[in-house]
């Protein structure tokens, strides 16, 4: 315990000097931008910024990313509940009680409720964090090939389990995936694969302009498509401050909200959109009134946004302790930390351990900051959303194609980014989600790599998965979560869960 | 005659049909090697079936369930934005940054009429000075300015 509290005061201290103060500030601010506005997400504008941080220290460039990630997490509320438009993908069930608060001239309640929440989960998560993540880095140092495979698995199988549509197609996405991750020189062998002669594929696709172009360009297409600017109809907020009512009726949708959130982030294919949508369903089972969510209920606030703080923070976890990244964001994330000459991984903690713990405190201090950027200035943002989207996509276009040419100065990696605009529009119009795509992609290479050496040592024995303990609990993990979606009972189950 | 109800889940299931039989064309000179030495072709090739399969078994299963319909596809906003991203692309070496950004805002601004030219006009002005200030004077990146 006392450890921890060392850890803690060195990651403080750490963070509490002027420069990453403030990045985690510019962090909090930027997420809380794109959060308000629809249509840009976390994914495409890390990887904008991904070129601004090779001038920044470790520390500084990982701070500021982070706090993109969950400043977005407290921004989407604020779209949601006013304009009744997801500012952010997480932020979608937020839409059904909060708007109607609003409509009923509570928008101040459901506007602090969603922010205090979020306050309170991000705090838990940072702590769960802290107490967690030394243990699981040191237990993963037990992991060789055959272990990391079978996690990939569990990973891959519960991002099929989580997706939103159809079970199949989540399946064929993940496989396109992996497939594309594969592209680029072997390095067993040292052959070119699906190179095509092109240099800039002999390192593989590029994960920024493909995960610009399937999340970025086929969303502004999509949303010109649609053709129709937002109004932003707020009415005038009255009074921040929540009744006593209001706070008795959210604290325990809050608490159930923030461990939901706190598990399902940290679970591959999971993070903040699948957590939120979780806790709306959870409220509403447990609701003695469950007729009142969609009439304004607060707790249909106050459960998926403390859900989706606490997950947000949460994916990190797998990231820091195992080197694996569980969404795309935490992709992007290794990105970063690759080019600042960090092996993400257990190492992490023993070889620079101002970096971990320094990342924990800064989320706890980024936190503290967006209940101040969210709740006095919330008229700043009110006003932002005014800016119409004819003005907005251009901007962010432009930021697009700064960002991803300046990674390589590159310009085949824009026009990388393009097909995979098409393809992305493509996927939208075929129901296909891009989620398990993109994870296919991360993990692609990185299975690979493991698959081949555990079945060198084991002299091509499969067996190998199921002899090794950890590895056999993972993969009957696996296994039963692939029978719950094939056991149709489960599946009309789950299907209702995302109906709702 | 069969009516296809679902249309979404049938081009999906071909589109992921087609991805696999390319991946196995193209990928045909790769080793496929053994379990235990597998080659450079082993996983591209399993993954290439497996997407076949899958493929396959989405489409024949969208001939009886299910029912959806294909929106229709606009060009518009779709060949102007791209066609904006290429522009800045093959400009962005030899034009420098203003200009390059000047064009993909002009030609990304053709995907909707909303837009009135004069705010096209003030917005890719805009754009390209900010882009300025925050890229090279800010930050620094090693960006080229102006046309050499």
């Amino acid at each position: 315990m006392t450890q921890i509290f060392d850890s803690l005061l060195l990651g403080f201290s750490a963070v509490l000097v002027p420069a990453n103060l403030l990045f985690c500030l510019v962090g909090a601010l930027i997420g809380t931008l794109i959060g308000v506005l629809p249509g840009l997400g976390p994914v495409a504008t890390i990887a904008m910024l991904l070129p601004i941080t090779f001038g920044l220290t470790p520390l500084s460039a990982l701070i500021m990313l982070a706090g993109i990630y969950y400043g977005a997490q407290y921004g989407g509320s604020t779209t949601s509940i006013l304009v009744n438009l997801p500012g952010e993908a997480s932020s979608v069930v937020t839409c059904i009680d909060g708007h109607r608060m609003a409509q009923q001239g509570r928008a101040g309640a459901a506007l602090a409720i969603a922010a205090l929440g979020s306050f309170f989960a991000g705090s838990v998560a940072t702590l769960l964090i802290a107490l967690f993540g030394p243990a699981l880095a040191s237990f993963s140092q037990k992991f060789s090939s055959p272990e990391y495979f079978s996690l990939m698995v569990l990973g891959l199988i519960s991002a099929i389990v989580l997706a939103h549509g159809s079970v199949i197609k989540a399946v064929a996405m993940i496989l396109f995936g992996l497939f594309l991750g594969l592209i680029g020189m072997d390095l067993n062998s040292g052959v070119s694969r699906y190179t095509f002669g092109i240099p800039e594929l002999t390192d593989g696709l590029g994960f920024v302009p493909i995960a610009m172009g399937v999340f970025g360009l086929a969303e502004i297409i999509l949303n010109l498509e649609k053709g129709q600017d937002r109004r932003v109809v707020s009415s005038k907020i009255r009074g921040l401050w929540p009744s006593r009512k209001d706070f008795k009726e959210s604290w325990a949708p809050v608490v159930r909200g923030t461990f939901l959130g706190s598990i399902l982030g940290v679970l591959p294919g999971g993070g903040a959109v699948l957590s939120s949508f979780a806790s709306y369903t959870l409220e509403k089972r447990l609701s003695k009134k469950p007729f009142r969510f969609g009439q304004g209920a607060i707790e249909g606030v106050a459960g998926p946004e403390s859900a989706n703080n606490a997950a947000s923070q949460t994916s990190f976890i797998p990231l820091l302790t195992l080197g694996l990244p569980s969404n795309a964001v935490m992709a992007l994330m290794m990105g970063a930390m690759i080019i600042q000459g960090i092996a993400p991984g257990p190492g992490v903690m023993q070889e620079r351990p101002e970096l971990f713990w320094g990342m924990v405190a800064s989320m706890w201090i980024g936190n503290l900051m967006l209940v101040v950027i969210n709740l006095p200035l919330i008229g700043l943002w009110v006003s932002l959303l005014k800016v119409p989207y004819r003005y907005l996509f251009p901007a962010i276009l432009v930021f697009c194609c700064i960002g991803v040419y300046t990674l390589n100065n590159s310009t085949a990696e824009v026009v990388i980014m393009v097909i995979f605009g098409f393809l992305g529009y493509v996927f939208a119009k075929t129901g296909c989600e891009g989620a398990p795509f993109l994870l296919g992609f991360i993990l692609g290479p990185l299975m690979e790599e493991n698959l081949r050496r555990a079945m060198l040592i084991s002299r091509g024995d499969p067996m190998v998965f199921l002899t090794r303990p950890i590895s056999a609990v993972l993969l009957t993990l696996s296994a039963l979560l692939l029978f719950l979606v094939i056991f149709p009972a489960i599946r009309k189950k789950r299907e209702e869960a995302f109906q709702e | 005659m069969v009516i296809l109800k679902n249309k979404q889940d049938f081009l999906a299931g071909l589109i992921f049909v087609i991805i696999g039989v390319l991946g196995i064309l193209l990928g045909w000179t790769l080793t496929v090697g053994t379990i235990t030495r597998m080659g450079p072709g082993f996983l591209p090739r399993l993954l290439s079936y497996s997407m076949v399969f899958i493929g396959l078994i989405i489409s024949l299963k969208s001939i009886r369930f299910g029912e959806s319909t294909l929106e229709r596809w606009k060009w518009r906003p779709m060949a102007s934005i791209f066609g904006g991203i290429l522009a800045f692309a093959f400009l962005i070496s030899r034009g420098g940054l203003v200009l390059s950004i000047i064009l993909v805002t002009i030609l990304s601004s053709f995907g909707t009429h909303e837009i009135r030219w004069h705010q096209t006009l003030f917005l890719s002005t805009f754009m390209a000075g900010l882009s300025v200030l925050l890229f090279i004077y800010l930050l620094g990146l090693p960006l080229q300015v102006w046309p050499s």
